[in-house]
C-alpha cells in the first residue's frame, strides 16, 4: 500500500504533535510527505520548530549565586 | 532515622536532585515572577523532596517528580498572593499564527525573533495567564512530554494539548504586539484576515 500523504488542514490541525513528537509512526510519515510537498507548510513547520528552541534558548535561567549553598544548610537544619 | 541510612539519602539527593536546581529555580522564577519568591519556592520545593526522598522509587522520573513538587508547592503558597502581573495579560487567540502574519508583512520570520531581547521574551511568557504558561514552560523550556506534564499538573493529556496550544499562540501574540510596538516589523497588517488559504494542494 503507498504512503498516504496529509493535506494542508490536517497538518496544521496536527502541527503541534508532530513537532512534539507525540505522533504514530504512520501519521508522522503521512505528514513528513505532505510538508516535503508544500512549501507553505514546510515554512509554517521550520517556523515552529525554530519558535519552540527560540523559547527555550530564551527563557533558561540560572540559579543565583549561593542558592546552592543556602539549600544545603536549610536541609541541614531539617535534622 | 539511623545516621548511615542519612548519609545514603544525603548523599543520593546531592548526587541525584541537586543538579536540578537551576531548571527548578527557572520554572519558579516564571510562576512567581519574582526571584525573593522563587528562590522561597526551590527552597520549599527542595525541602519536601528532601523530606520524602525515602520514598522516591529510585529509576522513576525525579525530574518530573521534583517539577510535580514545585507545582503543587507553588499552587498552596502561592497562587494566592500573586500580584496583578506587570502586563496587560495577552490576549489569548487560539487561531493566531506569527508565521502567517510576519509572511505578510514582508519581515524575515528569524532575524524579527532575534532582535527581540531576552527581557521581553520572559516578560512574554509570564504575561500568559498561569496554566498556559506552565504548559509552555513545561514543554518548550523544560522539554517534557505530554504525559509528563499530565502528571505533573495533574489534568488529561486533552488538556495539557489545548493549554500549550493556547500558551504558544499567545507568546506569539505577545512577542508580534512587542515587535509592531518596536517597529520591528515594517508593515501593518491586520492579523486577523486569512493570509492564505487552508487547501494549497
Amino acid at each position: 500500500m503507498g504512503q498516504a500523504e496529509a493535506d494542508c488542514s490536517t497538518l496544521i490541525e496536527k502541527l503541534y504533535v508532530f513537532l512534539d513528537a507525540e505522533i504514530g509512526d504512520e501519521e508522522r510519515a503521512a505528514l513528513q510527505a505532505h510538508i516535503e510537498r508544500c512549501v507553505p507548510c514546510h515554512g509554517l513547520v521550520d517556523f515552529e520548530r525554530d519558535f519552540k528552541a527560540f523559547v527555550r534558548r530564551r527563557c533558561g535561567e540560572r540559579a543565583p549565586k549561593g542558592l546552592a549553598e543556602r539549600l544545603r544548610a536549610k536541609l541541614n537544619e531539617l535534622l | 532515622m539511623g545516621d548511615s541510612r542519612k548519609a545514603k539519602i544525603d548523599a543520593r539527593f546531592e548526587a541525584e536532585a541537586l543538579p536540578f536546581l537551576d531548571q527548578l529555580y527557572g520554572t519558579a522564577l516564571r510562576l512567581t515572577r519574582n526571584p525573593a519568591d522563587a528562590e522561597d519556592l526551590v527552597q520549599q520545593t527542595f525541602t519536601r523532596a528532601y523530606a520524602a526522598f525515602d520514598r522516591f522509587e529510585e529509576g522513576t522520573n525525579l525530574r518530573a517528580w521534583l517539577h510535580k513538587i514545585l507545582q503543587n508547592a507553588f499552587i498552596s503558597s502561592y497562587r494566592k498572593k500573586q500580584r496583578e502581573p506587570r502586563t496587560v495579560p495577552a490576549e489569548v487567540s487560539p487561531d493566531f499564527s506569527l508565521y502567517d502574519v510576519l509572511q505578510a508583512s514582508g519581515s524575515a520570520e528569524a532575524s524579527v525573533l532575534e532582535r527581540i531581547p531576552d527581557t521581553e521574551v520572559k516578560d512574554a511568557l509570564e504575561s500568559l495567564p498561569e496554566q498556559f504558561r506552565t504548559a509552555v514552560l513545561l514543554a518548550d523550556v523544560e522539554g517534557f512530554s505530554y504525559q509528563e506534564i499530565a502528571d505533573i499538573t495533574g489534568v488529561s493529556i486533552g488538556t495539557v494539548m489545548s493549554r500549550l496550544h493556547r500558551g504558544r499562540k499567545g507568546l506569539q501574540r505577545a512577542l508580534w504586539e512587542y515587535a509592531r510596538a518596536r517597529g520591528l516589523v515594517t508593515e501593518e497588517e491586520p492579523w486577523d484576515k486569512p493570509r492564505r488559504t487552508v487547501r494549497h494542494s
